[in-house]
């Protein structure tokens, strides 16, 4: 799994009550556009601003991402972890899907669908007709930890 | 003096899936006594003895006021509000501890627990100030 990195605003924002880490349909989009941790803050809405530029729809790949179910959302001694479920591999159908270098975290609940964080896979990937992508979530660390 | 603040164990999570809001009332209590469970979730289950309303405090504690919540580094947010400010009139406030709860919420969640580390007394005329820290207000949350 690639490295999480978390955009800035999402602690605020989670403070604030933007979030509900417990119930809301969380997503991960494919962009070929390297975040800003600084200044990105949300995938769609009125409030902030746009996050990567996401990649064309189309060949088995519908905008706005798949859904990352939510596998916990609970604390343990006073540390709240979040654990997500895989959201499923995108399959290249007609044609290729790409390219893209980093799956991107959002809330699709969230009024202005706030950005979580990104994890990035190091070099642009293109998934040739039939080929397939799947982001693999860690059930045992989480995507991560509040204390 | 040492002084011992306390987050309870649901307080992190309690802020992850928004059930304390900033649009809540968060209210701070003084306790003449009680004991910090760490466990505790709502206020029925904290075991505590409030002052007694009178001389300038009011059952219930003080609302906090010009709560702000603010992005720290990169990734921390700070919890921060106005110092809070009791008054001693006709009368002595003495106080060992402090509780803060949401008084929004169903239940009255618990935040925080604040251990004076013994009792502190303002006497008649006098404050009874609790004083937020400056660099990291009430709460300063970490996200790893």
């Amino acid at each position: 799994m690639a490295t999480f990195s978390k955009f800035n605003s999402f602690s605020e924002s989670l403070a604030e009550g933007k979030f509900n880490l417990g119930t809301d349909t969380l997503k991960v989009y494919l962009s070929n556009t390297a975040p800003s941790a600084a200044t990105h803050t949300r995938y769609d809405g009125t409030t902030g601003t746009t996050g990567p530029a996401e990649i064309s729809a189309g060949n088995g790949y519908l905008a706005g991402g798949k859904t990352a179910p939510i596998a916990s959302s609970q604390q343990s001694g006073g540390i709240y972890k979040l654990v997500l479920s895989d959201p499923g591999a995108w399959v290249a159908t007609a044609d290729s899907i790409g390219p893209f270098q980093y799956a991107i975290l959002y809330s699709d609940t969230a009024t202005n669908k706030d950005l979580i964080g990104w994890w990035n896979y190091g070099t642009p990937v293109t998934l040739a007709q039939a080929e397939s992508f799947s982001v693999d979530f860690d059930p045992g660390t989480g995507v991560l930890t509040i204390q | 003096m040492a002084v011992t603040v306390s987050l309870y164990n649901h307080t992190a999570k309690n802020f992850a899936d928004g059930t304390f809001n900033p649009a809540d009332t968060f209210k701070l209590m003084l306790l003449t006594s009680g004991t910090y469970d760490a466990t505790d979730a709502l206020l029925a289950d904290v075991v505590y003895t409030q002052v007694a309303s009178g001389n300038g405090y009011t059952t219930g504690g003080q609302a906090l006021t010009n709560l702000t919540l603010t992005t720290v580094t990169t990734n921390d947010a700070k919890l921060d509000a106005d110092d809070v400010i009791w008054t001693a009139s006709g009368g002595s406030i003495a106080a060992s501890a402090a509780l803060l709860y949401d008084d929004t919420e169903t239940g009255d969640p618990v935040v925080l627990y604040i251990d004076f580390g013994g009792t502190q007394t303002a006497s008649d005329g006098a404050d009874f100030r609790i004083v937020w820290n400056s660099t990291n207000g009430i709460i300063t949350w970490t996200v790893a």
